[in-house]
């Protein structure tokens, strides 16, 4: 079912009119009470008719009141007179008029008189509620973009988090290990304040850069760690990212680490280091 | 009979008016007496007849309430119909075409515009202007419909609009009701705050 569609119809518009078939007519009670969005466009449309009609409240000439009062009361005498059980209970509500004023009393009195105003009034409500809503939904779709960010921002951190704690696991297990030597690379003319620290390990045969401050590499360009065996540089790896501790190439017997910048993916043990040294230390 | 206005739960109302009980129709005509007759008064045009068929419509509610269903929508809804259909079916019936309905529709509808003007005593906050700020073609649609209980069917016939036109009219009719409403409590609201603040 459309509902859509249905509105748009203009059903709805004729049923309140009063000038549908009774077979719309049916129709349109039957799905008024399926359909909530049907129900509530009828009430809306129903609303301004009424509204509309109210402009031309009139205050009719005082005698009517009793005279329709009069009239509904009597032939309702006279049809219960037919019917002796009922006798009576409609002369007690004829003869008891006082009941009717006491109740007229107790029940608070003043104007709730189904005004021009009240309609006004809840048109407001409805326009508000209606900006309400909007307003919610807004908020709400915001919040919900900022858990969402937020979450993705948490996993990120939470992996992070994770990396750089079992880097630095790592790197306290080499340096808690005995036959691990520590070695300080020192800034060569080119790049005074640059510093590393190499982990040499001779037994395992493993060598570790840390603890890295080396100028930003130009584009185009890498640096790449030199070990140095019986007095010749052997490419010891290229380094290729900040991370807190590399593992590089196996050695057991260099003497000395240097660092050297090279063309990216650098330089071969045949040809040695073509570009400056940076940095440099002996074992 | 003093004119008091009730405060009471509609659905105690009903419960009232079902077992036809005097305090419930006292209580219902004080309550709905200026907007019925305001409406029927709007539709036959003349006092004598609208007080007729005031006591015809509560005659009629009188009779048919057990027919009335709290999910066709509210007492109010249901009453103002009766009373409009009543008042409809009155100009419509023979007798009364004879004497009044032979002059054409424009001049009735002129004849209503002028008359509501002095039945309308809203007028300290600008809603008299309905009429005027609906579109002539819509405001022609919702008085033939509404208040002289035309079908849209008898408009196109009668005017020689195409069926589908009278029906898109009348729905721009309400939704530019609606629309004005809105804007109108909107009006309303922030002249109460302005008081206020």
């Amino acid at each position: 079912m459309n509902t859509k569609e249905y509105i748009e119809s203009g059903i709805l518009e004729s049923y309140v009119l009063g000038v549908a078939t009774a077979g719309e007519s049916a129709e349109v009670e039957r799905l008024a009470l399926e359909y909530p969005a049907i129900r509530q466009e009828l009430d809306a449309i129903t609303n301004s008719l009424e509204t509309y009609a109210l402009q031309y409240e009139t205050e009719p000439p005082a005698f009517l009141k009793n005279k329709i009062m009069e009239s509904l009361f009597n032939e309702h005498t006279i049809v219960d007179n037919s019917n002796a059980g009922s006798i009576n209970q409609s002369v007690r509500e004829i003869t008891e008029p006082r009941e009717v004023v006491s109740l007229n009393q107790n029940i608070q009195s003043s104007a709730p008189q189904r005004s021009i105003f009240k309609m006004a009034a809840s048109w407001v409500l409805l326009a508000l509620s209606i900006s309400a809503n909007i307003w919610f939904f807004k908020n709400w779709k915001n919040s919900e973009e900022k858990v969402l960010a937020l979450e993705s921002q948490n996993q990120i951190l939470a992996k992070e988090g994770q990396t750089l704690k079992a880097s630095y696991q790592e790197e306290v297990a080499i340096l808690q290990n005995p036959d691990v030597k520590i070695i300080q690379l020192s800034g060569q003319p080119v790049a005074p304040q640059a510093k590393a620290l190499v982990y040499f390990d001779k037994i395992k045969q493993e060598v570790y850069l840390s603890s890295l401050t080396l100028p930003e590499v130009p584009k185009g360009k890498q640096y790449q760690l030199w070990a140095i065996v019986d007095g010749k540089p052997v490419d010891a790896g290229m380094i290729d990212s900040k991370g807190n501790v590399l593992k590089m190439k196996s050695f057991s017997n260099a003497v000395a680490f240097a660092i050297s910048l090279e063309d990216t993916g650098g330089s071969t043990t045949e040809v040695g280091p073509k570009g400056a040294v940076y940095l440099m230390g002996a074992v | 009979m003093s004119k008091r206005k009730t405060i009471i739960a509609e659905d105690a109302l009903v419960v009232l008016l079902q077992s036809k009980d005097q305090r419930g129709f006292s209580i219902l005509y004080d309550n709905y007496s200026s907007a019925l007759y305001g409406v029927i008064l709007k539709i036959v045009r003349s006092e004598e007849i609208a007080a007729d068929v005031m006591q015809d419509s509560f005659v009629k509610i009188w009779k048919n309430i057990d027919a009335y269903n709290r999910s066709k929508g509210t007492l109010f809804t249901w009453i103002l119909n009766v009373a409009r259909n009543t008042a409809i079916d009155r100009i419509r019936s023979q007798e009364f075409q004879n004497s009044q309905r032979n002059q054409d529709i424009d001049s009735n509808i002129n004849l209503i515009d002028n008359q509501e003007s002095s039945q309308f005593d809203v007028d300290a906050i600008g809603l008299k202007k309905v009429v005027e700020h609906l579109r002539p073609e819509h405001q022609q649609m919702i008085e033939l419909l509404y208040f002289k209980g035309y079908t849209q069917a008898e408009v196109a016939d009668e005017f020689g609009i195409p069926l589908g036109t009278v029906k898109t009219r009348v729905k721009a009719a309400i939704v530019q009701l609606r629309q004005y409403f809105v804007q109108f409590g909107l009006v309303l609201l922030s002249a109460i705050l302005d008081k206020w603040i």
